[in-house]
C-alpha cells in the first residue's frame, strides 16, 4: 500500500476520521485518509448535536426553554460507558477546540455553520416534521433566527409541484409549537419534470442565480402581504453556494430564511461529506477514495500511527453474520456495559424500533487515550488510535451525541496519533 | 337489520361479503383491523393447485385448481405465473441409479398433477437435464441430476380481499375495518339477533342486527365462538415466511428442510420469498412473532439448493395463523386443507355459521358455499352465484397498456405497470389525479414503485383509515427500505387527505414504522443492520419520532 510514506494512517473519511486527519496534519504529520464510500456523515442531517440540550429533548415553547449548564458533564457522569466519559475530563474539556478547529475549517471550505455553543443556549433548529431543539451547531442556514414571541410570524414554504419536498408535517409541528405559522405554497419546480428532480438535483438547480430566478420570483409573490419574520424552508437550498442561496432568499422576501434539517436522501449530510473533502485537500491531507481493501494484511503491518473512523453499520466498521465484529482488527465488541458475540438479535434489540437497542449501542472500547482495548482491557496494538462512532457505549443516532463523539473522539485520537512514537 | 353480517375481512369474510351483496342480499362486513391482515395476506400469496394434496386429499386439488382458474378470469391483473423448478440431488456426477429413479417418481406424479392443469391454465411439467437447470437457475448447487417443473400462480393476497370488499361495497355492503366484535347478542330463544361491534379508531360502540352471522374471522373465530359460549373446532398453524431484498432465483424452487419438509423460494413481486412453517399456535393470532430459530430454518432449508443465500440480505419476514381444521394426533404438515361450515344451530344458537380451514385458491367456492347456507338460513330460494363471472374490480379484460399510460400521463414506465398490476383497468382512473396536481405523477415509494397518485387513490377510494393500511393496498413500505424513502412523504399526504394535526399525524407514522420493525426485527442481520441504522437516524434526530408517546410538541 501507497501508504507508509505517511506519518499517520486515518481510516474512514467521515466527521471522525476527517477531524483526525486535520489534528493530525496540523501537528505537521503526513496524513493519509482512505475512504471507501460517503459513509454515515454524508446522509447526517446537518444539525451539530452534542447531548440532548436542557431536560427535554424537544422546545415545547420557546419562551419557558432553557438549556441545563453542565449537561455535557451530566451525560459523562450518567452513563461511565459513553466515549464522553471515557476521554476523562481533560480530554472533554477539548471539546470547545475541537469544536472551533472543525467549524473554522468548515467555514473555510463554502459550509459556515453557527457559532459552537456548548455552555449556553446553543441553536434552534426545525426537523422535518416542524419539532424544535436546541443543538450547539448547525449549519448556518438552519439556525432559526430568535425573535420576540409576539413579534414572529413564521411562513412554512411548500412546493406545491414536490411530493417529498411537502412541508405538511413541518407546519403541523411548528404550529404546535408557535403561534403564528402559515403556509407559504408555490408552484415549484415549474418544468414539466419537476416533481421527479432528486433534493440534490434541486440543490444544484438553486446554487445557479438564473436557476433560482423563477423559484425566487413566485416566493415574493407568495409572502406578499403576509408579513413574514421568518421563512422555513425544505432542506435544498443549494449544494455549493448556501450562504449566497439563503441571503438571496432572505433578501428577496424580507425575512429571515432557515431550512429544515435533512432527512432521507439528506443535501444537508451532502454538502457536509462535500465540505470535508474540500477541507482534508486544503490542508493536505491524502485522500484515497473508493479503498475497499482496508482489511488487507498491509494495512495492518502499517508502520506508523493508525486513527480508526470506520463507523458502525452504513460505514462498515461493524457488521454482524451471526457474530457482530469489527471489520478490521477483529477488535472485542461490546455494549458500553456487556460484551456483544453471538447473541441472537432479539436479544440485542428490544420490541419498540423507535427505542433503544443494545445493537445499536455496540462497537470497541478504548481508554482515555483513545487506544482501543482488547478482552483483556489492555491497549490491542501500539499506534493504533480510535475515533467515532466505532467505538461503542453511545447511540448515535439516539442519544443525539452522534456529531459530538465524533468531532471529540476524532480530534483527540488525531492529537494522540500525531505525537505517537514507534517505542 | 342487515341479512347478513360478515365477521373478518380475509379472503373469506370479503369473499361472502361480496358473493351475498350480488345476490341482493343487504350486507355488513366488519373488520377489527385491515383487509387480509391475518392468514390470507401472510399466506405464500399462491393461488395454487395443492400439489401436495394430490394423494391425501385429492377434492382439495382438483378445487383449487379449478377456482385458482376462476381466479385468473375475475382478477387477470392480480395475477402472475410462478413456474417451480423440483431439483433432484445426486451424489455423483451423472447421477446414481437411486436419484433418477427419484427423478422419474417426481416426475409421474406431477404427471397426474398435469391432469388438473388445464383446470387453471397451467402448463404440463417438463423433465429438464441437470444442463437445462442450470441454463435457467445459474444458482444452484452444482451437484443435481435434473429437475422437473411445475407451473403455479400467485396473487395479490392483500388486493385480492380488499377488491371483494370494494365489488361488496358496490353492490351496497356496508364496509367497516377496524371494527371490532365485543360480542354476539342473542334474544331469548338463543337465537343469534347480531352483534355489539367497536370502531377501535374512534371508540364507538353500536349494537348491529342481522338476520344471520356468518364468523369468517379465520384463526380468531375459536375465541370469538368461546367468548359467546359456543365452539370453534380449529388446529391453528402458524406460517411464517421470510422476504429478500430483490428476485434471488429466475423460478420458484422446492428444497427440503432439516426435517424433510418442502421449504420453498419464489420471486414475488419485486423480492424473494421463502415459506413456509408449519406449527401448533395456540396464542393470541393478534400477537403473533416471528422468532429468529424459525428464520435460520427456512434459510438453511434454501441454502441446501441455493448456496449463495446466506449473502442475500434478508428485509422483512411475516407471519400468519393458518385456521385449519381440526384433527388430533397428526403432525402439522399433514392436516387437511379442506373446510367446513359449521351451523351453530346445533348448540342452541340458531342464525350463526363459522367458517372454518380452506385454502387461499378455493376461497370463492367457499364462499358460495357459505353463501347458499345463509340463503338456506334465510329461508329465500338459493340463488344463482355470480362470483366466478363478474370481474372484481379492475379486473375486467382487456388491461390497459403500461407504455400507453406511462407516454399519456407522464409518469415513469416502471412504476405505471406496477399500477396496472395493482390496479387493473383502473389504472386510468387512478392517473386522472395527477391532471389536477402534477406532483402526483412522482414516486412516492421507489421500492415497490407507488405513484403519489396510487396513493392518493387508495386513501379515497379503498377503505384506508390508517397509514398502515397502505402497506395491504400497494405494499408501502414493504419494500427493502423498509419505509425509510415513503413513510413521511405517505404521512405528509395522509395527513392532508383527512385533515389530520401534527399528533395524529406523527401517531400514524409511529404506528406504520412500528408495525414494520416488529416483523423486520427477528431477521435483523448482515447489510439490513446498516439499512436500520440509516432508518433511525432519520426518523430519530431528523424527524423528532423519539417522543411519540406524548405527541411530539403539544
Amino acid at each position: 500500500m501507497m501508504t507508509t510514506s505517511s506519518d499517520v494512517l486515518v481510516v474512514g473519511g467521515g466527521m471522525a476520521g476527517a477531524v483526525a486527519a486535520l489534528a493530525a496534519a496540523t501537528r505537521g504529520r503526513s496524513v493519509t485518509l482512505l475512504r471507501k464510500a460517503p459513509g454515515a456523515t454524508a446522509l447526517a442531517s446537518g444539525a451539530i448535536d452534542l447531548a440532548p440540550m436542557g431536560e427535554q429533548r424537544h422546545v415545547t415553547s420557546v419562551a419557558v426553554a432553557s438549556a441545563t449548564a453542565g449537561w455535557l458533564e451530566a451525560v459523562a457522569s450518567r452513563s461511565p460507558s459513553h466515549p464522553y466519559c471515557a476521554v476523562g475530563p481533560r480530554g472533554l474539556a477539548l471539546i470547545g477546540d475541537a469544536a472551533d478547529m472543525i467549524l473554522g475549517r468548515l467555514a473555510d471550505a463554502g459550509l459556515p455553520h453557527a457559532p459552537f455553543d456548548a455552555k449556553g443556549r446553543g441553536h434552534l433548529v426545525v426537523d422535518l416534521t416542524g419539532k424544535v431543539r436546541r443543538v450547539a451547531s448547525a449549519q448556518a442556514s438552519q439556525k432559526l433566527e430568535e425573535t420576540e414571541p409576539g413579534k414572529r410570524r413564521i411562513g412554512v414554504v411548500r412546493f406545491r409541484r414536490h411530493l417529498s419536498l411537502d412541508t405538511g408535517l413541518t407546519l403541523a409541528g411548528l404550529r404546535a409549537v408557535f403561534a403564528n405559522v402559515v403556509p407559504v405554497e408555490v408552484d415549484w419546480p415549474d418544468e414539466a419534470d419537476g416533481a421527479f428532480l432528486l433534493p440534490v438535483e434541486i440543490g444544484r438547480r438553486l446554487d445557479d442565480p438564473r436557476g433560482r430566478s423563477a423559484l425566487f420570483k413566485l416566493l415574493r409573490t407568495a409572502v406578499a402581504g403576509k408579513r413574514l419574520t421568518h421563512l422555513v424552508l425544505p432542506p435544498i437550498a443549494g449544494l455549493e453556494h448556501v450562504s449566497e442561496v439563503m441571503r438571496a432568499v432572505s433578501d428577496v422576501t424580507g425575512t429571515k430564511a432557515v431550512e429544515t434539517l435533512g432527512g432521507e436522501a439528506s443535501l444537508p449530510g451532502h454538502r457536509l461529506d462535500r465540505a470535508l473533502s474540500r477541507a482534508l485537500e486544503a490542508a493536505g491531507v491524502r485522500l484515497e477514495t473508493n479503498a475497499h481493501g482496508a482489511s488487507d494484511g498491509k494495512l495492518k503491518r502499517f508502520p506508523g500511527a493508525i486513527v480508526l473512523a470506520s463507523g458502525r453499520f452504513i460505514g462498515g466498521g461493524l457488521e454482524r453474520r451471526d457474530r457482530l465484529r469489527e471489520t478490521i482488527f477483529d477488535l472485542p465488541v461490546d455494549d458500553g456495559a456487556r460484551p456483544i458475540k453471538d447473541e441472537p438479535l432479539d436479544v440485542l434489540t428490544s420490541r419498540r424500533g423507535l427505542g433503544a437497542h443494545r445493537v445499536f449501542r455496540a462497537g470497541i472500547r478504548i481508554d482515555e487515550n483513545l487506544r482501543p482495548l482488547d478482552v483483556g482491557g489492555k491497549p490491542f496494538r501500539e499506534g493504533l488510535f480510535a475515533a467515532g462512532s466505532v467505538i461503542g457505549g453511545h447511540d448515535p443516532q439516539a442519544d443525539f451525541s452522534g456529531m459530538g463523539v465524533a468531532i471529540l473522539t476524532g480530534y483527540l485520537a488525531g492529537l494522540r496519533a500525531a505525537e505517537w512514537k514507534r517505542s | 337489520m342487515f341479512d347478513l353480517i360478515v365477521i373478518g375481512g380475509g379472503v373469506n369474510g370479503s369473499g361472502i361479503a361480496r358473493d351475498a351483496a350480488m345476490r341482493g342480499l343487504s350486507v355488513v362486513l366488519l373488520e377489527r383491523e385491515d383487509f387480509g391482515v391475518g392468514a390470507s395476506g401472510n399466506s405464500s400469496w399462491m393461488v395454487h393447485g395443492g400439489v401436495r394434496y394430490l394423494f391425501s386429499d385429492p377434492t382439495v386439488t382438483r378445487d383449487s385448481c379449478r377456482d385458482s382458474g376462476y381466479i385468473q378470469k375475475i382478477a387477470s391483473h392480480l395475477i402472475f405465473r410462478i413456474p417451480f423448478l423440483m431439483p433432484t440431488v445426486g451424489g455423483r456426477p451423472g447421477g446414481h441409479l437411486m436419484d433418477r429413479g427419484y427423478l422419474y417418481g417426481v416426475e409421474s406424479f406431477l404427471g397426474v398433477y398435469d391432469r388438473y392443469q388445464p383446470l387453471k391454465h397451467g402448463k404440463q411439467s417438463v423433465r429438464l437435464s441437470a444442463k437445462e437447470a442450470y441454463d435457467i437457475e445459474p444458482g444452484l448447487r452444482r451437484d443435481i441430476v435434473g429437475a422437473a417443473t411445475l407451473d403455479e400462480y400467485g396473487i395479490d393476497a392483500f388486493r385480492l380481499c380488499v377488491l371483494n370488499g370494494l365489488a361488496a361495497c358496490e353492490k351496497g355492503a356496508d364496509i367497516r375495518t377496524w371494527t371490532e366484535v365485543e360480542r354476539l347478542l342473542r334474544d331469548g330463544s338463543g337465537r343469534v339477533r347480531g352483534v355489539l361491534a367497536r370502531d377501535r379508531l374512534t371508540g364507538d360502540v353500536e349494537e348491529i342486527e342481522g338476520k344471520v352471522t356468518v364468523n369468517a374471522a379465520g384463526a380468531w373465530s375459536p375465541r370469538l365462538a368461546g367468548r359467546n359460549g359456543l365452539s370453534v373446532k380449529m388446529r391453528p398453524g402458524k406460517g411464517i415466511h421470510v422476504v429478500l431484498d430483490r428476485k434471488i432465483s429466475n423460478y420458484g424452487i422446492i428444497s427440503q428442510a432439516v426435517d424433510g419438509r418442502d421449504v420453498f423460494i419464489i420471486p414475488l413481486e419485486t423480492s424473494s420469498v421463502i415459506g413456509t412453517t408449519d406449527d401448533d399456535f395456540y396464542g393470541d393470532p393478534g400477537q403473533i412473532e416471528v422468532t429468529n430459530d424459525e428464520v435460520s430454518y427456512l434459510l438453511e432449508a434454501i441454502e441446501h439448493l441455493l448456496p449463495e443465500i446466506r449473502k442475500a440480505r434478508v428485509i422483512r419476514t411475516y407471519a400468519g395463523v393458518r385456521p385449519t381444521l381440526y384433527e388430533y394426533g397428526r403432525n402439522e404438515s399433514d392436516l387437511s386443507r379442506d373446510h367446513a361450515i359449521v351451523d351453530h344451530a346445533a348448540e342452541g344458537a340458531p342464525g350463526m355459521l363459522s367458517m372454518v380451514g380452506g385454502k387461499l385458491a378455493a376461497y370463492r367456492m367457499m364462499s358460495e358455499e357459505a353463501v347458499d347456507l345463509v340463503e338456506d338460513a334465510l329461508g329465500r330460494p338459493r340463488s344463482k352465484c355470480r362470483t366466478a363471472l363478474e370481474p372484481l374490480p379492475g379486473g375486467a379484460p382487456p388491461l390497459p397498456d403500461p407504455a400507453l399510460l406511462s407516454e399519456k400521463y407522464e409518469t415513469p414506465p416502471w412504476e405505471t405497470e406496477r399500477l396496472v398490476h395493482r390496479q387493473g383497468s383502473r389504472a386510468e382512473d387512478v392517473l386522472v389525479l395527477t391532471k389536477d396536481e402534477p406532483a402526483l405523477r412522482a414516486p412516492v415509494c421507489q421500492c415497490e414503485g407507488v405513484l403519489g397518485a396510487e396513493l392518493v387513490w387508495c386513501m379515497r377510494n379503498e377503505h384506508v383509515r390508517r397509514l398502515s393500511d397502505l402497506m395491504r393496498r400497494c405494499r408501502l413500505g414493504h419494500g427493502p427500505c423498509g419505509g425509510t424513502r415513503c413513510a413521511r412523504t405517505a404521512a405528509t399526504i395522509f395527513a392532508r387527505e383527512r385533515g389530520l394535526d401534527a399528533e395524529a399525524a406523527m401517531a400514524e407514522l409511529v404506528d406504520f414504522l412500528e408495525g414494520l420493525w416488529r416483523f423486520r426485527r427477528p431477521a435483523l442481520d448482515g447489510h439490513q443492520l446498516a439499512q436500520e441504522e440509516l432508518a433511525r437516524g432519520i426518523w430519530l434526530s431528523s424527524a423528532g419520532l423519539d417522543e411519540p408517546a406524548r405527541g411530539g410538541c403539544r
